[in-house]
């Protein structure tokens, strides 16, 4: 019971705005796949959200909800941006894998 | 309150199992879809903050434009690249390690920083309110917003012209 | 919040009776759309329609219901197997779900959200995964390109819908879709169809996109995709594909009905011309309103010939998108006027 009553404050979005952030990472991190590296920025942006929403509920300032509708709109173009990339690098390499992506000119092979 | 309580503890549980789920599956498909479940959910999160702008919003943007966007990206690629090797997957478990402890950090110091004030202030989401705030004090935002969205836009045409380049040659 | 324990299950008992009576209504509409469409299609093509079930053929849904329910179910080797499943349950289920939000009388409304046309346009942005994944997890080439199809034609046809909503929303100052029947019903002209007429044709055309019907029935085109994402579904599944498109076929009448033609209210030049009509009932005005654009859907869909893929994008984002973009600024421009 007393659990289900802490549960009614604001702890819940704490732990859900950590996990999604430690998610974002940890795909970033552990996956090593390009195309789940353009996902994960986006779910760390997510938590970040959810951690500006609540700030905002619990002070009552609607700053905070205004942060987080210019951030989604600005995080829909930078996942265009990187979905664009990523099909790019594709093109070229043939690979998905972060380990091989060490190609800053367009020379490799000489 | 205990309504409230019970909600939000059987939607962070779910939370929880979906962030499991995403590390236990093995193609970027099945990923993918927890990682959809889990953006579905946090719109609900935002209706328990009385913001139900943004939790329409977050549905309509992040699930609907957002990773259909991605979904399509998905099917551009080769079945094989789509999937991971398992010892891909065993040898760098050990990295959970320094994430877990940086989670462990990251909790402490929010938990520490929560001001006394910090109550349910009753404060509910008023597009008017909002809208005032920003087109009025933050209007310059809007502006450079407009801008960065125009980014993409850029970004594709030079993909295009590049490949149109190409195949002429 | 403050509810005891009684009230509470007393009004989880009342909202579960709510949404029985309007499943069971939409149900069974959708169940006769389909007969009155054979009908309707059978007459204009100089055919008797179904005869056969039934006086008039008027028992033929139940028998199309018997034998979709009694044919084998295939699960193609290749398929994606839970994906396969799950996916016509996300279709159906995000066309159900718009109707807890739609009014269907002045005092009848499941869940009164004040973000009503939000929730509408949220959920048809979900139930495009049920498309894409249906033809994703099928493991077919035809499926998956008329997944495909369907996808981006109903992502790129949901940007005019929504803008041309955004002009209703403008006009009434709210996001309820009660509170735009009741601003309509105070407006000069009685129905936003006449002052935002751009916006209504731009959303009438935009609702068949949305629905996959017929002039923009090319997801499930039969001579060059077989059936579309459909080709590896069969029986029941199959039919909860096309109880997907009926229901939201239904809910795209409703909605152009209730943000542009007044809903349940009647606008008052109508009145004053003929004032017997004021003792309909609002339900039926309603319902008048939404069966003449179910006819409009089939009547379509009998006399118009496909259209092209590019045909159909270039529609979308070259003529409804700056059409919708027009019906918005005329909107402000009125609103700015006073009127």
């Amino acid at each position: 019971m007393e659990v289900i009553s802490l549960f009614a404050k604001e702890y819940p979005f704490y732990i859900t705005s950590a996990v999604l952030i430690f998610l974002g990472i940890a795909l970033l991190l552990l996956k090593r796949n390009l195309l789940m590296a353009v996902l994960a920025l986006e779910i760390a942006f997510n938590g970040i959200n959810l951690l500006f929403a609540t700030a905002s509920h619990y002070l009552g300032d609607p700053k905070g909800k205004m942060v987080v509708l210019l951030v989604l709109a600005i995080s829909a173009g930078s996942f265009a941006i990187g979905l664009i990339l990523v099909v790019n690098y594709y093109r070229a390499k043939q690979s998905l894998s972060l380990e091989e992506l060490r190609l800053l000119g367009e020379k490799e092979n000489e | 309150m205990v309504e409230r309580g019970l909600l939000l503890f059987v939607l962070t549980f779910f939370v929880l199992f979906l962030f499991f789920l995403t590390f236990i599956f093995r193609q970027i498909l099945y990923q993918f879809l927890t990682i959809l479940l889990i953006m579905v959910l946090l719109g609900i999160y935002y209706l328990f903050l009385n913001a139900e702008f943004i939790a329409a919003i977050q549905v309509i943007v992040y699930a609907g434009a957002i990773l259909i966007m991605f979904l399509f990206t998905i099917f551009l690629f080769p079945e094989e690249e789509l999937k991971y090797s398992r010892d891909i997957l065993k040898t760098h478990y050990s990295s959970f390690l320094p994430l877990g402890f940086f989670l462990a950090l990251f909790l402490f110091s929010l938990f520490k920083a929560i001001p006394k004030s910090y109550k349910e202030q009753n404060f509910y989401f008023d597009l008017k309110i909002l809208s005032k705030i920003l087109f009025n004090d933050y209007w310059i935002t809007i502006y450079i917003l407009a801008f960065l969205l125009s980014l993409p836009m850029i970004a594709l045409y030079i993909f295009f012209k590049r490949e149109e380049r190409s195949g002429s040659n | 919040m403050g509810l005891s324990n009684n009230s509470l299950l007393f009004y989880l008992f009342i909202t579960f009776a709510e949404i029985m009576v309007v499943l069971g209504i939409i149900l069974l509409h959708a169940a006769y759309t389909v007969y009155i469409e054979r009908k309707v299609i059978g007459r204009m093509q100089a055919r008797l329609g179904p005869m056969e079930v039934g006086p008039y053929g008027l028992l033929q849904p139940l028998a199309d219901l018997i034998k979709l329910l009694f044919k084998e179910d295939i699960l193609p080797r290749d398929s994606h197997k839970t994906l396969f499943q799950i996916a016509p349950l996300v279709l159906l289920a995000c066309a159900i779900a718009n109707l807890s939000v739609i009014p269907f009388n002045p005092s009848f409304l499941i869940a009164d959200v004040n973000l009503g046309v939000l929730v509408v346009l949220a959920l048809a942005s979900l139930g495009v995964y049920g498309i894409i994944l249906a033809g994703y997890s099928s493991g077919s080439k035809y499926s998956l390109l008329g997944g495909l199809r369907s996808a981006a034609q109903v992502l790129s046809y949901e940007i005019p819908l929504g803008l041309s909503l955004a002009g209703v929303i403008l006009a009434a100052e709210s996001f309820s879709l009660k509170d735009i029947v009741e601003a309509q019903a105070q407006s000069l002209l009685g129905v936003y169809a006449l002052p935002q007429f751009l916006g209504f044709i731009v959303f009438l055309i935009c609702a068949f996109a949305e629905t996959n019907r017929a002039p923009f029935d090319l997801p499930e085109a039969e001579s060059e995709l077989v059936a579309g994402y459909i080709t590896e579904y069969s029986g029941f599944r199959m039919g909860l594909f096309f109880l997907a498109e009926y229901i939201s076929m239904y809910i795209m009448s409703l909605l152009i009905a209730l943000c542009y033609l007044g809903g349940w209210s009647l606008p008052w030049w109508l009145i004053a011309l003929f004032p017997f009509l004021q003792a309909l009932p609002p339900t039926l005005v309603l319902a008048l309103k939404v069966y003449f654009f179910i006819f409009l859907f089939i009547w379509v869909r009998a006399t118009f010939p496909r259209y092209r893929f590019d045909q159909l994008m270039s529609m979308s984002w070259k003529i409804l998108l700056p059409l919708s973009l027009i019906n918005f600024m005329w909107v402000a421009i009125l609103k700015r006027g006073g009127l």
